[in-house]
């Protein structure tokens, strides 16, 4: 037997094997590798993707080709017909060329590869200060608001913007509110390992914003035990972080006041009492066993601040405010074979005292919040997803002894799918129902975002959805006889990436409809801090917001160097509110441009940054015209630089950082205050032109 | 009698095939790392790298064809230009490098190849992943230090990552030189287990030096 065996082995004769690999378009594929199944011997295509395979154990019948970012291919050998073999390779679906949902979406991230923005992006940009907002600012689709806080997305209003951390939401973002000055995120940037920033047409996931979500997802274990230092002309602080094997800790604590600050700079402003403000936190991240992890997140900040304002009448009156922030949330990350569950628990509360002209007024919020979202992995990128979340929160408004408070509780449940039907085609599709006991109303809303990949770098995607959420709490005081305000997106998006160059431009039609309107034929008050008197409202207001946006960005041309520039067009109108008549709200610009662009010395460790941003002039509301809001502001224009550099000063690395805001100590207008007679006005403008921040971070290990 | 003999025939035929196996083994392996030696071009690279992943699908529980299919892809990386493809041979050499962890291959030697994957990612893209990679780096040599002190491809990576340190950061020339020194000592009396296992840096290292002084 074993004889017949070497025998029938050695009768068999040596048979030649020729061909080519190509791709599936007839492209060679030079250095493939084309062998016979389980055996050593093989060989590589040469530079015309042309093989001679040398066989002479013809036992294996099974042919591979195998090419890197390509799918093995296997054909069976009929050994009468061996010549010329043709085998084409079919590409490897991979992150690299795999198609993204990204109608309406803006995603920095460090883990994903063909997002178009860093974490670090964000921080390196001049106007930002260091304000994860600020540098929003700069991507098409946000508007230039300079008197407010808050994100004004493709013609909507702040309200209609909503932060969520690790999936919680956020109820108060910003620092309190002060009358037409700005407030800074609550926020250090450096909390975050990334985010999505949507303009529209997002995930089922999220509600309650009718223009945009932000989404912060905050960092996992930190890199290593150390203490960082921040020091500047404005805030002194300290952060420690202690790293266990499957614990760690970080705690910090800081103290700002800008009384220095404003000694340096010229202000618009009469300070009686410049901000002041002290903050703690306390993030915990633990590992559970090897696929769980836990974090929890405690912030508490107490600042206060006062100067004189102008009230409805126009007159100066001193405005005092002192709040007492907190926030804390637990989040809870587990994976399971295909599941990925993530649950949280957050509670947030909000208190400010105002006195403004001898009123007392006490503003409160609190907001307790669960969510429970499952996640199933059903292969090849594509995931069904589940959840469901709850809310129970209440608002208070006291004005002297008068008072009013709202109490809600707020349902959603959600399922969405993400399929990737091929590496080229991908849809996203999902469902979200909520409910408000307050107003007694449910609703459904449908999403849904498909994307096809065009070319190896090109692809066009497109996003619609139904977008609900609760009228503004202004009005909830007054009545609970409204139903939830409601747009509808309709996004085209076409992008063109490489690793160097992004080219994305986006066409949106968005309408919105039962949005709010009082109904008593007041004349128009232009206050942002009115009192809704009267409880004559309903849902009948409506209006739509239709532009473009352009975005370009550039990390090769100039050595060391990237800019980017974004562009947006938008037409707006909207009949709400106290709106005579159907007009462009005062938070619009037709035109926003900006310029970013940010160099690097490697020599000198210094990194430089200047950004460029203009918004054509907003609406603003003149008594004294004969037509409704047509009046507009100067347009707006800021140039603001900035320099990082990396040193080490005492044996510690530090980064020392200056910039200048508002360069040309330009002087942007952002809206008018008219007296009652409509004789007088006042222009409203920032706190301070051009100003200065020089901070360093040092970090000792 | 003739059950027994069958057997035995059978134990014989099975030893000589496994032993047959073992010889073709060695030599695809050896005969590879002669053409690892004598590479020219990027397409020669691929050749190799590709014939270390195909002689891994036939000896499944050996975990050097796996390393050094890794280990290639990894060299690939850094001849590469845009960062695109550079991380198309990370990706590819990484892997390679958990078919090789599938089998619970752990010693000095995959922990400086999981450092040095690492520092080629930072090295790809340096602004947005050191903070990250250099981390990564940093934890798997020190665990192959560890494991084994004696091997002077730790002082290589080591000595390599802070040449390329910015001074503010702790690095320089003055600083690498004598880490990449105590490699070059290490380098004397280091012995690989086999012909097949990891040998390679010598080349490298006596370059560095060079430049270096």
């Amino acid at each position: 037997m074993f004889f017949l065996l070497c025998w029938g082995q050695a009768s068999l004769a040596q048979i030649t094997l020729r061909g080519k690999i190509t791709d599936t378009k007839g492209e060679a594929l030079i250095g493939a590798n084309i062998f016979l199944k389980n055996t050593f011997d093989g060989v590589s295509t040469d530079s015309t993707g042309k093989f001679s395979l040398v066989v002479s154990d013809q036992t294996q019948d099974t042919l591979v080709a195998s090419y890197m970012g390509y799918l093995n291919f296997e054909q069976k050998i009929d050994w009468q017909n061996t010549q010329k073999l043709h085998l084409r390779l079919q590409e490897e679906a991979s992150e690299l060329n795999m198609v993204v949902l990204s109608a309406g979406t803006f995603e920095a991230s460090d883990e994903k590869r063909m997002t178009i923005l860093k974490p670090l992006d964000i921080v390196r940009t001049a106007s930002a200060n260091g304000d994860i907002f600020g540098a929003l600012q700069t991507l098409p689709g946000a508007q230039r608001v300079g008197e407010s806080e808050g994100l004004f997305v493709r013609g909507g209003s702040a309200d209609e913007s909503k932060t969520f951390i690790d999936g919680m939401l956020i109820q108060n973002p910003f620092f309190s509110s002060m009358p037409d000055v700005q407030s800074r995120s609550r926020f250090s940037p450096f909390l975050f390992k990334g985010m999505a920033f949507s303009t529209g047409g997002y995930s089922a996931q999220y509600g309650q914003g009718l223009s945009s979500v932000l989404s912060l997802q905050s960092e996992d274990f930190p890199k290593e035990t150390n203490l960082n230092l921040f020091l500047s002309h404005l805030t002194w602080g300290a952060t420690g972080t202690k790293l266990w094997k499957n614990t760690s800790v970080a705690v910090s604590g800081n103290y700002t006041n800008v009384g220095f600050a404003n000694k340096l700079v010229p202000q618009n402003i009469n300070w009686v009492k410049p901000f002041t403000g002290y903050g703690a936190s306390v993030i915990l991240r633990q590992n559970v066993g090897e696929n769980g992890l836990l974090k929890l997140f405690s912030n508490y900040g107490f600042s206060k601040a006062s100067f004189y304002a102008r009230d409805d009448k126009g007159t100066p009156a001193i405005f005092a405010l002192d709040n007492d922030n907190f926030y804390n949330s637990l989040t809870y990350q587990h994976e399971l074979k295909k599941w990925t569950v993530n649950g949280g628990l957050s509670y947030s509360y909000n208190q400010d005292r105002i006195e403004f002209g001898g009123v007392k007024i006490r503003k409160a919020d609190d907001r307790l919040q669960a969510r429970l979202v499952g996640k199933y992995d059903l292969g090849k990128n594509s995931a069904f997803v589940i959840g469901g979340e709850a809310h129970q929160y209440s608002f208070e408004n006291k004005f002297n002894d008068f008072g009013s408070q709202v109490k809600e509780e707020y349902q959603a449940v959600f399922a969405e799918t993400e399929l990737y039907l091929t590496h080229k085609l991908a849809m996203r599709l999902g469902v979200r129902g909520e409910h408000s006991a307050y107003l007694q109303r449910f609703n459904i809303a449908p999403r849904l975002s498909l994307a096809y990949k065009t070319g190896t770098n090109t692809q066009i995607s497109m996003a619609y959805g139904d977008f609900y959420q609760n009228p503004e709490t202004k009005y909830l005081y007054v009545t609970n006889h409204l139903s939830f305000e409601k747009a509808t997106h309709f996004i085209l998006n076409y992008q063109w990436t490489t690793q160097s160059y992004t080219f994305r431009t986006e066409i949106f039609y968005k309408n919105y409809s039962s949005l709010v309107r009082e109904l008593d034929n007041m004349p128009f008050d232009a206050s942002p801090n009115r009192w809704i008197m009267g409880n004559n409202v309903d849902n009948s207001g409506n209006g739509f917001a239709q532009g473009m946006d352009i975005f370009w960005r550039d990390k090769q041309t100039i050595k060391n160097a990237d800019y980017w520039i974004s562009y947006s067009f938008i037409d707006t109108k909207r009949l709400y509110q106290n709106f005579t008549e159907k007009a462009m709200p005062v938070f619009a610009s037709t035109h926003n441009l900006s310029v970013v662009y940010k160099h690097f010395f490697p020599k000198l460790s210094a990194d430089f940054n200047a950004t460029y941003s203009y918004a054509s002039g907003r609406p603003y509301y003149n008594p004294n015209a004969t037509q409704f809001l047509k009046d507009r502001t100067p347009d707006f224009h800021n140039l603001s630089l900035a320099v990082n550099y990396l040193t080490t000063l005492w044996g510690t690395s530090t980064i020392v950082i200056c910039s200048v805001n508002n360069v040309l100590n330009r002087e942007n207008i952002f809206g008018y205050r008219y007296s009652p007679t409509g004789n007088n006005r006042i222009a409203v403008n920032p706190p301070t032109l051009r100003s200065f921040f020089i901070g360093l971070s040092m970090t000792i290990k | 009698m003739k059950k027994t003999l069958l057997t035995l025939a059978c134990l014989v035929m099975f030893a000589f095939g496994t032993f047959a196996q073992n010889e073709k083994y060695i030599k695809a392996m050896a005969d590879n790392m002669t053409a690892m030696q004598n590479t020219k071009n990027p397409q020669d690279w691929q050749a190799v790298a590709s014939k270390f992943e195909q002689i891994n699908q036939v000896a499944k529980t050996e975990w050097l064809p796996a390393y050094w299919a890794s280990y290639t892809y990894m060299i690939m990386s850094f001849s590469e230009k845009t960062l695109d493809k550079k991380d198309l041979f990370i990706a590819q050499a990484e892997n390679n490098f958990q078919k090789m962890e599938a089998l619970k291959i752990e010693n000095d030697e995959t922990y400086i190849l999981k450092a040095y994957i690492a520092q080629a990612k930072l090295v790809a893209d340096p602004q947005t992943r050191w903070q990250k990679e250099g981390a990564n780096f940093e934890k798997n040599l020190a665990i192959a230090t560890k494991l084994n002190p004696e091997n002077p491809r730790v002082y290589l990576l080591q000595g390599q990552n802070v040449l390329h340190t910015p001074e503010a950061f702790g690095g320089g020339k003055g600083k690498a030189l004598p880490i990449l020194k105590k490699s070059k000592e290490k380098f004397e009396t280091f012995k690989p287990t086999s012909e097949l296992h990891p040998n390679w840096g010598k080349g490298q290292l006596d370059k560095i030096l060079k430049d270096a002084e």
